[in-house]
């Protein structure tokens, strides 16, 4: 079964409609490209899967169960977590900060637990289920920093990266959530072509090292047809194309989508 | 000024009974970015609490004042259930309501004493039993920051849509925010109760849960410390000012929109003191002066 | 049936005062989106205005009126200009705005303690006590001047707002601020005029509660009543506002006269609570999703 299955999914905003019988499937392990011009409806799909808006008629499954209309942390804690167009990081808090806060679903113990042992000496609560979980959580911070290059800069304040770094940190704490289906919205926006290119053996690298699927809107091609395994097209909210790079690349109702016609 | 024993204790025993709410109201309004307007009713929940349990039941003041904490705890999970959907502004608005609500409620309560107010409780408060009760609370308040669910606060208020991406139930994280807080508000009020030997619904007005924010802010948002030292700072120094009583207030207002303006980060700005930051303060001044002298030395060679 | 054409009447009149708290109000919060607790130190500054104008300086009503809602208009101004100016200029989070309007309300109302002191301050009676008489029914000449000039004001107001180049530029700004500048809409100026006119009506508003009941420091407590009128119909919505307003002092003078008038301010609370469960946007307000 595919890990994420999107079935005649639409949104309506009072007479607008945003995304029209929109249906696509992601497998395991893949990455897949949500391509189309402004205003398709790409980022309504993604906060449709991600459950910020309500759909209005149609399925999202993930995993073989219904997530659409649950509640986005729900969502999250199912597997699939999110980067945003307009980046939304904890802006006054450390790089550091905001990956470990991400790494929270990870831990189990209780606030009671944490008000009694957390201002005692390390030493005496070694082994107590808050101190072995707070350790593993710090852990896991570092060891995401490394993988995303962040070590350097991690008392850094979010707010303080430059942009390039800021996008990369809002990937590392997307991936800090455990997630097995990542959304990235517009990841390279603002890259020039070099950080792009990064980026794209970034998101390769994350597939392979993370095992997960990565479902990406971009409208920098080179990125979307380096990296993608499969396409889908959107126009005016409908899907109007699907498949692999070759065949979206020569596909003549994507061309006149996005070029006006010849 | 009459600076005797006696009464500057009583200065200390109030600033230290107003740290409680103060440092519940800076977890919810400092770390979880929720401005409440009504957590004086809290206080007046765990004041009348304490004083009911004291007087009517005949239990010991320690446990009243637990029972009192917890009282406030679940009139938090009810106020809350209603008030913690909003956002912004309707929020500061919705607890002024259910805060003045409360009051009115107390004020037309006859068995409480009413609006003339509720004495003849036992005083049982003394300074040492609220500087142990601060310091347990501080570490406490300091134990739940450093927490996972302390730095979900955080991101809660940082970013909302955010943190519900990465898994953060926010409501139950406001929740959990908003009922610490008014446990804190309810410990602070039983104190309170059992320091003046009386309680008046208008204690807890609108003015006093103004009063609980403007110490917040005044010690800076997102800082214990700040929390701390506001309140010694705003209480402690009024006090000694009592013969400008009138006037006491005129510049709290005065000095809140000039925080606002030219430096809303607060007093301490959102750090905390930790013995590590003093001690790296001590060292970098130390190292400063080393300079000095080495640069003395080669230039009089 | 009577009693209740009674209530209703009175209720009306003392809707219209808080429609004109609520208007004032609204208008700042639909133009700089937080709430002004401010408001209620200039709606009891206009009432110590129209005091001292008339007892002090023994001008005609009509005169200290007038001169009460414009001192109450540029108090409003320079409190924007001092306590709001420098928050918008480094486009502070809004709550900063609430913070810096508590203090201003403090600082209003214990600036009238320390300097003139809390007694209880009348008006000398303008009208004459006698009530007129329609059928059965008792109409206080107060309450009948409250209804008549808040209408005049609001008729003003909504003329102003719907009909004139300046009403529609007010309108553009509370929309959108960056958008209307663009158009050429100096939006300072249109700040200006809305806390000069939220200002005016909140004086008005503070002779009429002045004139009805009695004048001390904390009158602008009232001030609570526009914000849950305002929230009631719908917070930034001018009509929405007026119709909160009318719907809250008759539902407040109803309830208070069929049960007890100690439960008239619980009521409003009351209120506030049911519409913030049920329709937290108010009766005219908008239902909106978040955008990602």
């Amino acid at each position: 079964m595919a890990l994420l299955e999107v079935n005649n999914l639409t949104k309506q905003f009072g007479g607008l409609t945003a995304v029209n019988d929109v249906s696509f499937k992601i497998e395991n392990n893949k990455i897949m490209g949500l391509i189309g011009p402004n205003g398709a409806g790409k980022t309504t799909v993604f906060n449709l899967i991600t459950g910020v808006y309500k759909i209005t008629s149609g399925a999202i499954m993930f995993n073989d169960s219904d997530i659409h209309n649950k509640e986005t942390y729900k969502i999250a804690t199912a597997g699939i977590t999110r980067t945003f167009q307009n980046i939304r990081l904890f802006k006054k808090q450390t790089v550091y900060d905001n990956i470990l806060t991400a790494c929270h679903n990870n831990s189990k113990y209780t606030l009671a637990e944490a008000i009694m042992f957390g201002a005692m000496p390390k030493a005496l609560v070694k082994n107590t289920r808050f101190a072995r979980e707070e350790k593993m959580l710090r852990d896991e911070a570092e060891e995401l920093m490394k993988i995303m290059g962040l070590t350097g800069r991690k008392d850094f304040v979010a707010n303080n990266l430059p942009y390039g770094l800021q996008r990369r940190l809002e990937i590392a704490r997307a991936l800090a959530a455990s997630p097995k289906l990542l959304l990235l919205d517009e990841p390279a926006a603002g890259m020039n072509p070099d950080e792009t290119d990064k980026l794209m053996e970034l998101i390769g690298e994350i597939r392979n090292k993370f095992k997960i699927s990565i479902l990406l809107i971009e409208h920098h091609m080179d990125l979307v047809m380096g990296i993608c395994d499969d396409i889908t097209v959107l126009n005016f909210g409908c899907v109007i194309a699907d498949g692999n790079p070759f065949e979206i690349q020569n596909n003549p109702k994507v061309k006149l989508a996005y070029l006006g016609g010849e | 000024m009459d600076l005797s024993w006696y009464y500057l204790k009583g200065i200390l025993m109030f600033a230290g009974i107003n740290m409680i709410p103060v440092l519940g109201l800076a977890l919810l309004t400092g770390f979880t970015g929720l401005f409440s307007f009504g957590n004086a009713a809290f206080m007046s929940i765990g004041g009348y609490t304490t004083a009911f349990m004291m007087i009517n039941l005949g239990v010991p003041f320690v446990p009243s004042l637990l029972v009192g904490g917890v009282f406030a705890s679940l009139g938090a999970l009810v106020i809350g259930k209603f008030t913690l959907k909003l956002k912004g502004d309707y929020f500061c608005i919705a607890t002024l309501g259910f805060g003045e609500a409360l009051r009115l409620i107390l004020d037309n309560f006859q068995y409480f004493g009413g609006a003339r107010g509720w004495a003849g409780i036992p005083l049982k408060t003394n300074l040492t039993t609220v500087i142990v009760i601060d310091i347990i609370a501080v570490i406490i308040m300091a134990n739940i920051v450093r927490s996972r669910h302390g730095r979900n606060m955080i991101a809660v208020r940082e970013e909302e849509l955010a943190s519900q991406v990465i898994g953060i139930n926010v409501f139950k994280t406001k929740m959990l925010s908003f009922v610490i807080s008014a446990f804190y508000g309810g410990i602070g009020g039983g104190l309170l109760a059992s320091y003046l030997g009386f309680l008046q619904p208008k204690m807890f007005a609108l003015t006093k849960s103004t009063e609980l924010i403007i110490i917040v802010i005044f010690g800076g948002l997102g800082s214990i410390s700040g929390g701390v030292i506001g309140s010694l700072v705003l209480i402690i120094l009024p006090e000694l000012l009592r013969s400008f009583a009138n006037w006491r207030l005129v510049i709290y207002g005065v000095v809140v929109v000039f925080i606002m303006i030219a430096r809303p980060e607060g007093l301490i700005g959102g750090k905390e003191i930790t013995f590590k930051g003093i001690y790296n303060l001590f060292e970098k001044i130390t190292k400063k002066n080393k300079k000095d002298l080495d640069t003395t030395i080669e230039g009089g060679v | 049936m009577t009693n209740f054409l009674q209530q209703l009447i009175n209720g009306l009149s003392i809707g219209s005062v808080y429609a004109l708290m609520a208007v004032g109000y609204s208008l700042v919060y639909s133009i700089m989106n937080f709430s002004n607790f401010a408001h209620g130190g200039v709606i009891m500054f206009g009432a110590y205005f129209g005091y001292f104008f008339i007892t002090l300086y023994k001008l005609p009503f009509p005169v200290a009126f007038i001169a009460s809602g414009l001192c109450a208009g540029i108090l409003a101004v320079v409190i924007q200009r001092i306590a709001y100016k420098p928050l918008m200029d480094r486009k502070a989070p809004f709550l900063y705005f609430i913070i810096s309007a508590m203090g201003v309300s403090i600082f209003l109302e214990n600036i009238v303690v320390a300097t003139i002191g809390p007694t209880f301050r009348t008006y000398p009676a303008i009208f004459s006590e006698i009530p007129i008489k329609i059928g059965a029914l008792n109409i206080g000449r107060i309450d009948l001047m409250m209804f008549v000039i808040s209408a005049i004001c609001l008729g003003f107001l909504i003329y102003l707002i719907d009909f004139t180049k300046i009403g529609k530029a007010i309108q553009a700004t509370a929309y959108n601020m960056k958008a209307s500048t663009l158009m050429g809409i100096n939006a300072e100026r249109i700040i200006i005029i809305v806390f000069a006119v939220g200002g005016i009506l909140a004086g008005i508003a503070g002779v009429l509660f002045g004139m009805k009941y009695t004048v001390y420091p904390q009158i602008g407590n009232i001030t609570i009543k526009s914000f849950i009128a305002a929230v009631f119909g719908g917070l930034g919505s001018i009509k929405g506002a007026v119709i909160g307003s009318i719907l809250l002092g008759v539902i407040e003078t109803l309830a208070s006269g069929y049960f007890s008038s100690q439960y008239r301010d619980l009521i409003a609370f009351a209120l506030l609570i049911f519409i913030l469960i049920v329709r937290p946007v108010g009766l005219m307000g908008k239902v909106t999703e978040d955008k990602a």
